[in-house]
């Protein structure tokens, strides 16, 4: 190609410099004949330019246009303006993606440590549960290790990443301590000393740290009658061995210097029961109604009666249809889960202790703001 | 005196088969309740008459009266309850009550009756009671199918309490 290009401009020169000398001879040849001094000698003048046109368009400028133009410039232009931008922008991309390519490999290098680390943690923590806290520090330690080696190669976002990574990582470290059984069993024993805190915060009587202490869920055979009820839009079941009676509530004296719970006493065949806000007793927000409730449940023998809004019937269930609680915690209250009805079961026992220890569990929501 | 006035004035009923001793209560009335105070602490009962508040004195006084030459101190009964407070009616009523302290009124929405009620049938309210005000009620007892609540004057104040009523 550069060959062929250059016998064409040596030809393009030759046919040049053939036709200039011609011009020069004919202009020569002018010359020698001089116009004559008149008017038509200034405008002859212009006579000489006409040569040169006539030179430049019959023959310098076809052949210089189409060599310039169709074959020369635009391979300049096509080849090196393009190519140049593309140049700067390819080095550009390149420069950048040298530093993400310098970053890449650095931070898959950490991945890669961390994926060792995590993969070293992980059958230790299955293995031996009991030695996971100076393991879990021999690991941080590797991390940080690792983390001061990208601090002299990467920078500050790399470490900055690594860092939140290693936290994460011991996020992960930590889970499965808690599920262990010896943790669960001081969470459980934490939480009973908050109980005992709030307990002797509040004032709470012997009697009613007793229902914590030795609470016991109901023992009950295979299957049970339950009644089940509904309070203010809640549904809640009582085993029938644990029922007195049902009555259509009458008239209700107030007593003043009761809890907001107690919603007075009332006379039933000579004997004075008191009545219980069923929700108001167990529900944190329920701030309590005017409207009569319209039915009482007595507790077994005891003087202590539940209000009930509307009564479901009694059905019998299977043990098996009860989520059981293991133990008291804030709601001795509660013996477990109807699991169809999904309603709770009460714990009538329980549920006496504490009315006649007058102390309202909702008091131990409490423990949330104990540090 | 005290000693006497605060003696239970018992009544034997040789046919009551609980053989219980009989105790005379004046009732009055206080909001939806009816309330019972033992008759021997029960001087007389008042018209509602103009009462002279002083200034600095606690809350549940409301002022002081002139009964015959004598300054008593009228004690707000519904604030000291835990009541709501309502508006002077032609019912209302000023009980002068003697405790083992001192002579004092009481504000009551009304004065109803003596009844005997036989302590056998006085029960004991729940002791699930917080406040301080839940010490004043000595029992209930049912009365033509309503509970009457049985009130301790003495406890109607504390020991300081009294001495500042005294101090007014």
């Amino acid at each position: 190609m550069s060959l062929s290009h250059q016998n064409r401009e040596d030809e393009t020169l030759l046919d040049y410099f053939k036709q200039m000398l011609a011009v020069e001879v004919r202009e020569i040849d002018k010359a020698q004949v001089p116009p004559p001094p008149s008017s038509t000698n200034l405008e002859s003048k212009p006579q000489v330019p006409q040569m040169e046109d006539f030179a430049k368009e019959e023959v310098y400028k076809p052949q210089l246009q189409k060599i310039e133009k169709e074959e020369v410039l635009p391979k300049v232009e096509f080849a090196e303006a393009p190519s140049l931008e593309q140049l700067l922008s390819t080095i550009e991309s390149t420069e950048a993606q040298e530093t993400t390519v310098v970053t890449e490999p650095k931070v898959e290098t950490k991945t890669q440590e961390q994926s060792a680390v995590d993969t070293q943690t992980k059958p230790l923590v299955e293995t031996k549960t009991q030695e996971v806290v100076p393991k879990t520090q021999t690991e941080l330690a590797t991390t940080t290790e690792s983390v001061t080696d990208t601090q002299v190669a990467t920078g500050t976002e790399t470490q900055r990443a690594t860092e939140t990574q290693v936290k994460v990582e011991s996020k992960v470290e930590v889970a499965p301590q808690v599920e262990t059984k010896a943790q669960t069993q001081k969470v459980a024993s934490k939480q009973e000393e908050k109980i005992a805190k709030v307990l002797t915060q509040e004032g709470a009587s012997q009697e009613s740290r007793e229902v914590f202490e030795t609470w016991q869920n109901i023992e009950i055979g295979r299957e049970f009658q339950t009644l089940f009820f509904v309070v203010g839009g809640v549904r809640f079941a009582v085993p029938l061995i644990d029922l007195g009676s049902i009555f259509e509530t009458t008239k209700l004296t107030y007593i003043f210097g009761q809890p907001n719970w107690f919603l007075g006493m009332t006379d039933i065949r000579g004997k004075k029961i008191n009545v219980v806000d069923t929700l108001r007793f167990v529900k944190e927000d329920y701030a309590g109604r005017e409207e009569p409730y319209p039915y009482i449940i007595t507790l077994g023998t005891s003087r202590w009666a539940l209000t009930c809004d509307k009564l479901e019937g009694n059905r019998t269930i299977l043990k098996d249809a009860v989520k059981w609680r293991q133990s008291a915690g804030s709601r001795p209250w509660l013996a477990g889960i109807v699991k169809e009805q999904m309603c709770a079961l009460i714990h009538v026992q329980a549920l006496i202790k504490l009315f006649e220890s007058g102390f309202n569990p909702r008091m131990l929501d409490q423990i949330k703001d104990l540090s | 005196m005290a000693d006497e006035n605060n003696s239970v004035q018992a009544v034997y009923d040789p046919n009551d088969g609980n053989k219980g001793e009989f105790l005379r209560w004046v009732t009055f009335q206080l909001d939806r309740e009816i309330y019972g105070v033992n008759v021997m602490q029960v001087r007389e009962v008042l018209r509602y008459s103009d009462i002279a508040p002083v200034p600095g004195a606690p809350a549940y006084v409301l002022g002081i009266i002139n009964l015959r030459g004598n300054v008593v101190t009228v004690i707000d009964t519904r604030m000291r309850f835990g009541l709501p407070t309502a508006e002077v009616t032609e019912n209302t009523r000023i009980m002068i009550i003697e405790s083992d302290k001192q002579v004092i009124g009481i504000l009551v929405d009304s004065v109803a009756e003596v009844v005997d009620l036989n302590t056998a049938d006085i029960d004991d309210t729940p002791n699930v009671g917080t406040e301080e005000s839940a010490k004043f009620i000595c029992g209930v007892c049912n009365r033509n199918n309503e509970l009457l609540i049985l009130i301790d004057l003495n406890k109607l104040l504390s020991e300081d309490e009294w001495q500042e009523v005294a101090n007014l």
